[in-house]
């Protein structure tokens, strides 16, 4: 098998929360844990899709991945160096091979940058490719669509569209192996949404560079994943191929997430509150929303486990369940 | 924001400038700053006569064709006092600003960049210098130190540190979590490059504009203090000291103190118009409307 391009190891990432005085009397939780343990890996060429709702700890996970969060424990893997914890080292390395784009494409535009001077950035920062940045400029901006006079425009000038498709052009300027992508659809309407999909598939294809795609939008991630994983309250709950996901879900949150989708009425919706990251339930975090939570579910943890070739699940009762094999619309109890 | 507005508005700061100029209150303002601003810097071109050259046979005359504003006790011209008094005031302005502007800032930086622990105790010491009343400082300072212009500098420097202090540390700490700031961080940019070309840049606008509106304070403290006798001393002219002794004439000469109020209610009002019309000109949603 070939070395993953991301290989998120056992990622554990807490913040420190609390006043300073409540911390020097040692009252209360000093921190809160956003990602207990999160392993997931993107092949080469491949787009991970990483889905979950809002403060599922998506977009924390995005920015562990490249050291711009509190790690405290585990480690990551991009193009072959690993880093973990404090040493900003091979961070720096990990940041020259890998790109971000922010699900605020505007607000990740210094306002008083030209477009050119943004979409060149990366390269300022790296010191390398001294050459011509304003012809390097006009050709990023090519590379997704723009005419090279946008390199002397602001942020504030152009359309959301147009902001996305300079982060992505951003994005591309070191030629990284692997993109995060918060969001990219983010506040853009459907027709949008669809052309920026596409040049990102191409872009793909053209560059063979891969993706960690982080929405809650289930229709773009089916469009655009090879592989989703499930995100639920910062752990991994289901991880399989797109086509099964949409298939055969497994775990009864994904499940409850494609009825979401589905759903014309109230009945798909998840029934409760998305537990506090500060009040983790007890056993499986799932069990407070979940139709099929037993005695077992609140004394046990469910571990992540393979039921399928390339399809883990971590859930007490999914074998259960993918032995019912519903099409999708299956009435809850 | 269509395409037409995004070709209209190039160079932005041009057009910061443009936009300053055009407004009626802007345009006047900056127009009478840069009178005042000319009349320090070229005082003894400028100046009709020696503000020093006594002469006792003309005292105390109202306004005349040879004499604009008057003179004053001791027969000397009050267009040339004010016209050198200008000179004591900007400079002790500029300096006292940029030295507080210099330390609020630097303190601002470091508690918005560095650790809690730093941000409270620097918070607590700017809160506290904030906290003093002003003059009852400058005149402790003053009797302890003795009149001079390092003085009122000093004094100055310290009341008005913590306004600089709070403006940078209030928009380090939003620019900090700023989704352009992480993505420099995201690119591998250093601390120092990410606090040089993405913080000062965005520090510029709102520091302007609280210099423009602090410099009326500072011309209002030096001359507070002359007036009291315990800025700038006799026989060097200032607005204060020459407020101060008008007082002592109203009744026979009220010209010489009206003459000596007039530069420093005009500079007041000029620096904080054009304050008002900078915070306007530099907005980007103005900008974008226009």
């Amino acid at each position: 098998m070939t070395r993953p391009v991301l290989d998120v190891q056992s990622l554990r990432v807490q913040y420190p929360v609390g006043t300073l005085v409540g911390r020097l009397l040692r009252r209360g939780p000093r921190e809160v844990t956003i990602l207990p343990e999160v392993s997931l890996s993107v092949p080469p060429g491949q787009t991970l899709g990483l889905i979950g709702e809002s403060g599922s700890g998506k977009t924390t996970l995005g920015r562990a991945a490249i050291g711009l969060a509190p790690i405290s424990g585990g480690a990551v893997e991009i193009a072959g160096i690993r880093a973990s914890g404090g040493d900003p080292k091979p961070w720096a390395q990990i940041r020259k091979r890998s790109a971000m784009m922010f699900q605020d494409a505007v607000a990740s535009l210094d306002p008083r940058m030209t477009l050119g001077q943004s979409v060149t950035e990366p390269l300022a920062v790296q010191g390398g490719h001294d050459g011509n940045r304003r012809e390097r400029a006009a050709e990023l901006l090519g590379l997704v669509g723009l005419a090279p006079d946008f390199a002397d425009r602001y942020p504030h000038q152009i359309s959301g569209g147009q902001a996305r498709r300079v982060t992505v052009a951003r994005a591309l300027a070191l030629e990284p192996e692997l993109v995060i992508a918060d969001e990219p659809t983010a506040g853009l309407d459907l027709s949008v949404q669809g052309e920026l999909l596409n040049l990102l598939g191409d872009l793909q294809h053209r560059l063979g560079v891969s993706f960690l795609f982080i929405t809650h939008n289930l229709a773009v991630a089916r469009h655009v994943t090879d592989r989703i994983a499930i995100m639920y309250l910062g752990r991994i709950v289901e991880e399989a191929p797109t086509r099964t996901i949409f298939d055969a879900p497994a775990h009864p949150y994904t499940r409850a997430l494609i009825r979401a989708r589905q759903a014309t009425g109230s009945d798909g919706l998840i029934e409760g509150e998305v537990p506090s990251l500060a009040n983790r339930p007890a056993g499986c975090e799932f069990r407070t929303r979940c139709p099929l939570a037993t005695g077992l579910c609140a004394r046990e943890a469910p571990q992540l486990r393979q039921i399928a070739g390339g399809h883990s699940v971590s859930c007490h009762h999914a074998d259960a369940q993918s032995a019912a094999r519903p099409k999708n619309k299956q009435p809850t109890g | 924001m269509s395409n037409r507005t995004a070709i209209a508005t190039r160079a932005p700061r041009f057009a910061t400038l443009r936009r300053l100029l055009s407004s009626p209150t802007g345009g006047l303002a900056s127009l009478a700053v840069a009178a005042f601003v000319i009349a320090a810097i070229a005082a003894p071109l400028v100046a009709p006569y020696d503000p020093n050259a006594i002469n006792p046979i003309n005292r105390m005359q109202g306004p005349s064709a040879a004499h604009w504003l008057g003179t004053d006790q001791l027969g000397r011209d009050l267009l040339s006092r004010i016209i050198f008094g200008t000179r004591t005031a900007l400079y002790i302005a500029l300096v006292g600003t940029a030295a507080a502007l210099g330390v609020g800032m630097a303190m601002g930086m470091i508690a918005g960049l560095g650790g809690k622990v730093v941000d409270s105790v620097l918070v607590l010491i700017n809160d506290s210098i904030k906290s003093l009343p002003l003059v009852l400082f400058a005149l402790a300072l003053v009797t302890i130190y003795g009149a001079s212009i390092a003085a009122l500098i000093v004094i100055i420097a310290i009341s008005m540190a913590p306004g600089y202090f709070r403006v940078v540390r209030n928009q380090v700490l939003v620019l900090r979590s700023a989704d352009f700031v992480i993505a420099a961080q995201s690119m591998g940019a250093s601390r120092l490059r990410v606090a040089a070309t993405h913080m000062l840049p965005n520090l510029i606008g709102p520091i302007l504009v609280l210099i423009a509106m602090d410099i009326p304070a500072v011309i209002g403290i030096e001359s507070g203090l002359s007036f009291l006798g315990q800025g700038i001393q006799p026989p060097k002219s200032s607005w204060g000291n020459m407020l101060s002794e008008g007082y002592t004439y109203v009744r026979q000469a009220p010209h010489i103190a009206v003459a000596a109020g007039l530069p420093i209610v005009l500079s007041t009002i000029a620096f904080t118009f054009l304050g008002e019309s900078l915070r306007d000109a530099l907005d980007p949603r103005r900008a974008v409307r226009r």
